[in-house]
């Protein structure tokens, strides 16, 4: 099972914002998408339409759920074949700017090749689940989101942090996605979710400490 | 020997409507014996204890461990600040720190590392306004002589003047949480700056690897 699954990728933000006048970081974001024919099989929407599969997440307005691994062999097939994503992942976030990255994540990329992880996540968010505007926390380096189900308008929202309105809201399209460089300018907000969404969520996580990061 | 620690910013940036570039900063004071003994300047004047960094246009260079031992007990006796540290980030704005290292302070407790840096920086020597690794929780500076006016300077994103400058007294210095708006910068350095830098990571194990 998804032994097809495929990702590409679209660079749609790598700049920096006018207000930014010490060129700090820079807003990188792409869209993403998925292919694999298990993505568009009956069996997909059946299992994550499953009542005994879910775990309530507690974060935002408990109204998110997280999928329980082990509980569907189709879902946990999904988690295990994206984690062969990992070096496709660090590879856009080490070669796209490497000034940001050398910046932000100070060992040679060959070090976060071999000690980053990923941790796929599935989440159910139930009508009425929000997120107020937040950065990501200081573990996650780079973040993507992939709609499972047909997810309309409910993709995420990203903000610049003087302004009020949204620059860019993510696809809802099903196995489209958004990904984004956590460093600077990366705000973002899950609002109006008006029917239950499924997505699927991975994180590319700092590395363990290696004592060589101080050669002093 | 005691550091005194006394919060001077726990804000947002000015403009941040939406709260996520928060500001967290300290005065510090570090009262030790060690700062008033003559060895510390015959120490920190010798030529054979520094690596010049060419990176910084060896303007800027670092204590070679080891090579003294009385810069080697002082590095060492600040390390013994790190629960203090550990305290002070965690315990004094739990929804700041809590956007930055989102598990609780036992949970990073016993992987945080603390190495003491030495750093002499040359006349010219500068650092353009920046942002530290993400790999680093908290940052410390104490001066080790007095520096007069060449403190490091903390700026907004959207503005070229600077609206704190740290002190250059010896035995004080500063500490900064390392967010979205620890925005800092080194210039107008005159003279050889000597100070004790002191960052703060965190080290956490593969829980789902």
């Amino acid at each position: 099972m998804f032994d097809d699954l495929e990702l590409t990728t679209n660079k749609i933000y790598d700049r920096y914002l006018d207000k930014d006048l010490h060129k700090l970081f820079p807003q990188l974001i792409w869209e993403m998408s998925l292919s694999s024919n298990d993505l568009n099989s009956e069996e997909l929407l059946t299992e994550l339409n499953r009542e005994d599969i879910w775990a309530l997440a507690n974060r935002g307005n408990n109204l998110r759920y997280q999928y329980i691994n082990g509980s569907s062999v189709l879902l946990d097939s999904l988690n295990q074949s994206f984690k062969k994503f990992r070096p496709q992942l660090i590879d856009l976030m080490f070669d796209t700017n490497k000034q940001v990255a050398s910046q932000a994540w100070f060992m040679p990329k060959d070090h976060y090749l071999k000690n980053c992880h990923i941790d796929p996540i599935i989440y159910k968010d139930m009508p009425g689940y929000k997120m107020s505007v937040h950065k990501d926390n200081s573990h996650i380096m780079l973040q993507t989101l992939f709609n499972l189900s047909e997810n309309g308008s409910m993709g995420t929202e990203f903000f610049n942090s003087n302004e009020t309105e949204s620059f860019y809201k993510g696809s809802g399209g099903k196995c489209k996605g958004v990904c984004f460089l956590n460093v600077g300018e990366s705000a973002h907000i899950i609002r109006d979710i008006t029917d239950v969404r499924y997505i699927l969520y991975v994180a590319v996580y700092m590395p363990t400490w290696a004592k060589q990061w101080i050669g002093s | 020997m005691t550091l005194e620690a006394n919060k001077i910013f726990d804000e947002y940036v000015p403009r941040d409507i939406h709260h996520v570039q928060p500001i967290l900063m300290w005065e510090l004071e570090w009262k030790t014996d060690l700062l008033n003994d003559p060895q510390l300047e015959t120490e920190l004047a010798r030529e054979d204890i520094w690596v010049m960094e060419s990176h910084h246009r060896n303007l800027r260079g670092y204590y070679d461990r080891k090579s003294s031992k009385f810069l080697e007990k002082l590095a060492y006796e600040f390390t013994k600040y790190k629960q203090q540290f550990t305290d002070m980030v965690f315990d004094t704005n739990k929804r700041t720190i809590g956007h930055y290292w989102a598990k609780p302070k036992e949970y990073y407790s016993g992987h945080l590392f603390m190495p003491p840096i030495i750093y002499k920086d040359m006349p010219t020597f500068d650092m353009v306004p920046h942002i530290d690794s993400s790999h680093i929780m908290i940052q410390s500076i104490i001066n080790l002589v007095d520096n007069g006016d060449m403190g490091t300077e903390f700026y907004y994103p959207d503005s070229h003047e600077p609206f704190y400058k740290s002190i250059g007294t010896k035995g004080k210095g500063g500490a900064f949480l390392n967010t979205h708006a620890s925005i800092h910068g080194i210039r107008n350095i005159t003279k050889p700056r000597y100070i004790l830098y002191v960052p703060m990571f965190f080290a956490y194990q593969l829980e789902t690897k």
